[in-house]
């Protein structure tokens, strides 16, 4: 009998949840767990995993015995890997060559994320933000973080 | 009498040129970004985090809230002009604000919404003044045990009573825990859940999770959207409310102040809670209740009134219990912590002038809100046509550099777009973030909480049950966990909420 999964939103939350419980409970395991007198660093953690697992598995049947379609939404593929990598490359960018490069970075890479990418109005942005963000947190907060040059 | 010393103590603080001049530019700024589309409140307030850490604690507080009720403000701004909600609690404003700015009315509609705000905080500040100090005498016979069984009863309060599926927010509030849980362990020392990066060993920096889950998320979620929005009024209207409208608005303000007042001080909806009530009673009690949904004046006054009395009102447990009730209270816990202000019951007599400036500044700063919007509502109505492609970029660059600012370590930088991520497999699976936030603030109060319970009892758990106090307590969450799961309730609840889909 082949199973049909129709509310597919829950079954992939279930899962999810089941899964990081037993990875915690698992963890937790190797920490010394004690007794309710002396906890060890592993009580609490592995009462949280078991907890989350029971839930998860309790979301994963509901979802599996819902009739209900609930399909779950495009993954938006695109976006989030735009804005891990953005955020990603600035922190390589300030790490080689200080603030002033990493904005533009973050701006110009971070704005592949929406469709309708034009290079001018890019730049345009970039570079405002770059100047509005030198003003507020250097000459007007003065957070002192290295503008060019990368962190020691 | 005291109540008089108290609050003069606190004008004085919250007057001073620093702490008005941070009161002014929080609700500024707040009311900026609120009705910039795109930004809720806790986001919001995540990315403005890091720039109150070199201030003082009371100031910096002063500004989070100047913040917090300024995106609030700015939310129904653009839920009257655009109808658009800036944030959950204005969802109703649009309905008739929008209708009353269709008609030419949106002049009235900012009006009414500001002074029913105005109101309704002015009240809500006296009540937390007067109330807080009792409630805080009350916290002062709590031991560990009443504190976990209280953390215990305000989570499951929460997930109780929000809008998401029971099941799901509970996970969300262990998932909170777990996470909470990464770092050294404070008793033995033993690296928990650090997969060996040494920069983990403090544990996760929390505005680096409310960044990603909030602000990341949502560019994730909104960047694909071409989404230009434009302005259908023409013509604002005057700002001067007629007779009428005084009419039918006035009770509407009172009713709404008291139901905010009341369901404020509930873990959970709070502002937003509060005006879906109000909105009820309103078309009920109303003698045009066709009028609703096509610009009744009332629909406006009565939810905004109640949304600002319950947003202020939720201040009290976390002020006077250190229980945040919702999302931006556990980011205000986290600014306090990060001054080393342990909330609680102890704040009031350990900094009184934190206290009651922060009850004093919320007063002014809803004066300020008044004075400062209707006059500036020109620049408000350009800001909403911002298109999101400019603002996605500009957030992200406030979120790095701000982040970055607090410890210097671009590592949390890097876990911002972890949770960026994560935030975004959440909300595919429609699970609410908010639990997750409280229940991370929450969990090493708790666990902590727990072993010196334990420890008291020695090893003996009935402890929780045996103490009356906290028996009440965990029966009180028990009560709520059936009365939640019953049917009736459940049905009551779609209705009150009717997108929970999101």
């Amino acid at each position: 009998m082949k199973l049909a999964i129709h509310n597919r939103i829950d079954c992939e939350a279930g899962a999810f949840f089941l899964a990081i419980g037993i990875a915690v409970a698992l963890l937790a395991i190797q920490y010394r767990i004690g007794t309710a007198l002396d906890m060890g660093p592993g009580y609490f953690p592995l009462a949280l995993g078991l907890l989350l697992a029971v839930l998860g598995a309790a979301i994963l049947v509901r979802g599996l015995m819902d009739g209900e379609v609930k399909a779950t939404a495009a993954f938006h593929t695109r976006q989030v890997a735009v804005v891990t990598l953005a955020i990603l490359l600035f922190v390589l960018a300030l790490t080689l060559g200080g603030l002033l490069p990493a904005i533009p970075v973050l701006v110009l890479v971070s704005l592949l994320a929406s469709p309708g990418y034009r290079w001018k109005t890019a730049l345009i942005l970039a570079n405002s933000l770059t100047i509005a963000a030198w003003l507020i947190f250097d000459v007007v907060l003065d957070l002192r973080i290295p503008l060019t040059g990368g962190l020691g | 009498m005291e109540l008089l010393a108290n609050l003069q103590l606190g004008f004085e603080a919250a007057l001073s040129l620093q702490n008005l001049g941070y009161c002014f530019l929080g609700v500024l700024v707040g009311t900026a970004i609120g009705v910039l589309p795109g930004l809720g409140p806790i986001a919001t307030i995540a990315m403005l985090l890091p720039i109150t850490y070199t201030l003082e604690p009371v100031t910096a507080l002063i500004m989070l809230s100047g913040i917090y009720y300024g995106a609030q403000y700015g939310g129904s701004t653009t839920a009257i002009l655009v109808n658009l909600p800036g944030e959950s609690s204005s969802v109703v404003t649009c309905i008739d604000g929008y209708q009353m700015a269709r008609r030419g009315r949106a002049g009235a509609a900012l009006s009414v919404a500001a002074l029913g705000s105005f109101f309704a905080g002015s009240v809500a500040t006296l009540l937390i003044a007067a109330f807080s100090p009792a409630l805080a005498t009350v916290a002062y016979l709590f031991g560990p045990t009443e504190y976990f069984a209280l953390m215990l009863l305000g989570l499951v309060a929460a997930v109780a009573l929000a809008d998401a599926s029971l099941l799901k927010s509970f996970a969300m509030v262990v998932m909170g825990l777990i996470i909470g849980l990464i770092g050294i362990d404070a008793n033995s020392g033993q690296y928990r859940y650090t997969f060996g990066m040494i920069e983990l060993a403090d544990g996760i920096e929390f505005v680096a999770l409310a960044m990603g889950l909030f602000a990341v998320t949502d560019i994730i979620i909104n960047a694909a959207q071409h989404s230009d929005r434009s302005l259908v009024t023409g013509k604002l209207g005057g700002f001067f409310l007629t007779r009428a409208d005084i009419r039918d608005a006035f009770p509407a303000v009172l009713r709404g102040t008291a139901i905010g007042s009341v369901l404020g001080l509930l873990p959970g909806g709070g502002a937003m809670l509060s005006s879906f009530a109000s909105y009820t009673v309103e078309k009920r009690l109303s003698r045009h209740p066709e009028e609703f949904g096509k610009g009744a004046i009332a629909g406006v006054a009565g939810p905004e009134s109640a949304n600002n009395a319950g947003a202020q009102i939720s201040f009290i447990p976390m002020l006077t219990l250190g229980i945040p009730s919702n999302g931006v209270m556990a980011l205000m816990m986290g600014a306090m912590m990060i001054h080393n202000i342990q909330p609680g019951p102890q704040v009031l007599t350990s900094n009184p002038t934190l206290f009651w400036g922060l009850i004093a500044s919320m007063w002014i700063g809803n004066a300020l809100l008044v004075i400062l919007n209707l006059p500036l509502i020109s620049i408000w109505v350009k800001l909403v046509s911002v298109p999101y492609r400019v603002l996605f970029p500009s957030i992200l660059v406030f979120c790095v550099i701000g982040l970055f600012s607090i410890d210097g370590r671009v590592f949390d930088i890097s876990m911002m777009a972890v949770f960026g991520v994560l935030g975004y497999l959440f909300y595919r699976m429609q699970c609410p973030p908010v639990p997750l936030l409280l229940g991370f603030i929450l969990g090493p109060i708790m666990e902590q909480n727990l072993r010196t319970a334990l420890v008291l009892s020695f090893g003996d758990p009935s402890v929780f049950v045996r103490r009356p106090l906290s028996a009440t307590m965990l029966a009180a969450a028990v009560a709520l966990l059936v009365i939640v799961l019953l049917p009736a309730i459940r049905t009551r609840k779609a209705e009150v909420f009717p997108d929970n889909a999101e």
